[in-house]
């Protein structure tokens, strides 16, 4: 029963997610599976209901709960009645990939199946383990959505509490989407922050999955999301219920959208604006999302502006900053006249951050986390008081570099720009987060102990989306892949080869 | 010489074949070995998790607390030293006890220092230091066993 009413509590945001989706990227011009729609419309449609939720706060305690459904449910009909009335819904069902492509061999499916029981029991079994999830959900996010929850029309008073350990500045699209499906269930379940968190987890490798089916093949679609769900950190940090996957899913979401943009013969903006909007989720999702999200709206207009003029790049701006700007204006609103001020930057002096940044040793020793952490970081929750110890056969870097190295490098033109502000993206982000540490006003090998092993996972879906991208097919090229697309959509340009 | 082309096309026509190998390979193994670890934590498992099992030893303090607002909490540490010794790495429980006292107590505010009217004193497999508990005016207003004990501090 309370599964049911925790999947009732998803029907709205997935059904507006996926309705705005159709209405983007109609069926007519992009011609994407059922699944794909489903796994970008979902996240999407949570992203939108958290924010409409927040904006809906101040009336919480009354007739919230019917007033914001209400809401939810006019806006759903309204897309549903506007999808009818643009033709959206036609060929919306059909699977593209059906029409000649090559489908993987069955081996493929058989280990992405075995993978993705094993990976589902055994976040099952770190559910059953930690009900409540380990130690930044019930100190963070859990605790916040309890907050919501229970404080009613009083919620102000935990962001104005000075309970500052508890990270009240934290953006609140995971604890508002948690919060809601408790007013469903009619109270507090232990079930509801877990299937959120399957559904971000298991959305993502899902997304990894439809993604490189639809851009590249299903082979290396199968892969990409086997690789992913083999990685334990992956599983375990999102059996965890932290805010790191779901951030993970929407930089996934964002990038993917710049490559389907990028495939458009004659691309009208709509991905990129739902790509800004994924951008800008993933600012409302967690702090390090801002920094994302102000990399993504800067990188990808000066590739373009670098690549075809400063026209595109002005017009991509726009169309990106358009389709962030809900997420931005609720991200604003909540940090201006909400949230108190953030624990990196309280208490720290001008002075102070200057000693900092002047201190070498603090990058070496950054830099040699960097390394270690980068090696090993997918293989588990790290025990931080044993030594550094590698396994390069658990799906990671060294495996990606040497799968990489094995089939080579093969880049389809029309992907360029999508690869490279990918790359540039994750390079900026990192560089983000290493300057982030520098000026860390905590110890800085606690802080490098106690998130770098996160902060390196929410790039890791992308990385092997974009490695997948970028690496050769072994064998003939597939009727459908990228040639076939780039002859259809009329694009000249040969495929370049690096060994 | 031939040899060395002879070996050189086969790894161009295999090389992507023995990348897909060895992901497929690796991933199996990494998979199976997660689920193998997580399946042998299974039978050591209690049916009740520590968070749960904190969270029912806590809940009796909801009766004596007002629905909102603040109280302060003491334990058998100074809190600064509880937060110390959490990023030395060294222990992290006395701050779990705190940190799951909040979560309990939320939208009560639990703040770290015993100088509220009410205070949360919280001390599993400790005694109260009298010392401090005299340096702050708790008085015991009622004791739930196990080291839980709600003070009233004297104005």
């Amino acid at each position: 029963m309370i599964a049911l009413l925790i999947i009732s509590s998803f029907l709205l945001p997935v059904a507006i997610g996926v309705l705005i989706g159709l209405l983007l990227l109609p069926p007519q011009n992009y011609r994407l599976s059922p699944t794909l729609r489903f796994l970008l419309g979902g996240g999407m449609g949570l992203g939108i209901t958290s924010l409409a939720g927040f904006l809906l706060l101040p009336l919480a305690g009354s007739r919230y709960f019917l007033l914001r459904e209400s809401a939810f449910l006019s806006l759903a009909l309204a897309l549903g009645w506007l999808a009818y009335r643009k033709g959206a819904f036609t060929g919306a069902l059909v699977n593209p990939e059906n029409g000649g492509r090559k489908r993987a061999g069955v081996l493929f499916y058989l280990v992405l199946g075995i993978t993705a029981i094993s990976a589902a029991f055994s976040f099952a079994l770190t559910t059953f383990a930690e009900p409540h999830g380990k130690w930044d959900a019930f100190l963070i996010w859990n605790t916040h959505a309890r907050f919501l929850f229970r404080s009613g029309a009083d919620w102000m008073d935990y962001f104005k509490s000075g309970l500052e350990w508890t990270h009240p500045d934290y953006p609140l699209l995971i604890p508002l989407t948690v919060e809601r499906a408790w007013e469903y269930c009619g109270g507090e379940t232990l079930v509801a922050p877990a299937v959120i968190a399957a559904f971000f987890t298991f959305s993502a490798a899902g997304l990894v999955a439809s993604a490189l089916g639809t851009l590249r093949s299903f082979e290396r679609g199968c892969l990409g999301a086997t690789l992913l769900l083999a990685s334990p950190l992956f599983i375990l940090i999102g059996a965890s219920q932290l805010a790191d996957v779901p951030l993970a899913y929407y930089i996934l979401g964002a990038v993917t959208l710049l490559f389907l943009h990028d495939r458009q013969p004659a691309p009208h903006g709509a991905a990129l604006a739902m790509a800004g909007l994924f951008a800008g989720l993933a600012a409302w999702t967690k702090n390090e999302g801002i920094l994302f999200c102000a990399l993504f709206l800067l990188v990808r207009p000066v590739v373009s502006l670098l690549s075809a003029g400063p026209r595109k790049g002005i017009k991509e701006l726009l169309l990106l900053v358009a389709g962030a700007s809900p997420a931005l204006v609720v991200l604003l609103i909540f940090k201006v006249a909400v949230a108190p001020e953030s624990d990196l930057i309280a208490g720290q002096s001008p002075g102070g951050i200057l000693d900092k940044l002047g201190d070498a040793g603090r990058y070496g020793t950054i830099l040699l986390s960097y390394l270690r952490t980068g090696l090993t970081f997918t293989q588990g929750i790290p025990d931080v008081r044993a030594s550094f110890h590698l396994n390069p056969a658990v799906p990671g870097i060294v495996l990606l570099t040497a799968y990489l190295v094995l089939a080579g490098r093969e880049s389809d033109p029309g992907d360029r720009d999508g690869i490279i502000t990918g790359w540039a993206l994750v390079f900026f982000t990192l560089a983000g987060y290493f300057l982030v540490l520098v000026v860390t006003p905590y110890d800085l090998n606690w802080h490098l102990l106690t998130s770098l092993n996160r902060l390196l996972l929410q790039l890791w879906p992308v990385a092997i989306f974009l490695v997948f991208m970028s690496a050769r097919t072994p064998g003939p090229v597939p009727s459908g892949a990228p040639d076939g697309k780039r002859k259809k959509a009329g694009v000249k340009g040969k495929r370049t080869e690096r060994k | 010489m031939e040899t060395m082309s002879e070996m050189g096309f086969l790894f161009n026509r295999y090389r992507g074949r023995a990348g897909y190998l060895l992901l497929i390979t690796c991933a199996l193994y990494a998979s199976v070995l997660l689920l193998y670890e997580k399946a042998a934590q299974f039978p050591g498992l209690s049916l009740e998790d520590p968070v749960s099992v904190h969270e029912r030893r806590i809940e009796p303090l909801r009766a004596y607390l007002p629905d909102r607002g603040a109280v302060g909490y003491v334990t058998a540490l100074d809190i600064e030293k509880v937060f110390a010794r959490e990023r030395a790495l060294r222990d992290v429980e006395l701050l779990g006890h705190f940190i799951l006292t909040q979560y309990t107590l939320a939208p009560v505010s639990v703040y770290a220092r015993p100088d509220r009217p009410l205070v949360v004193g919280n001390f599993i497999g400790t005694r109260p230091d009298q010392a401090l508990l005299d340096r702050y005016g708790l008085v015991p207003l009622r004791d739930f066993g196990d080291g839980l004990i709600l003070y009233r501090r004297k104005e």
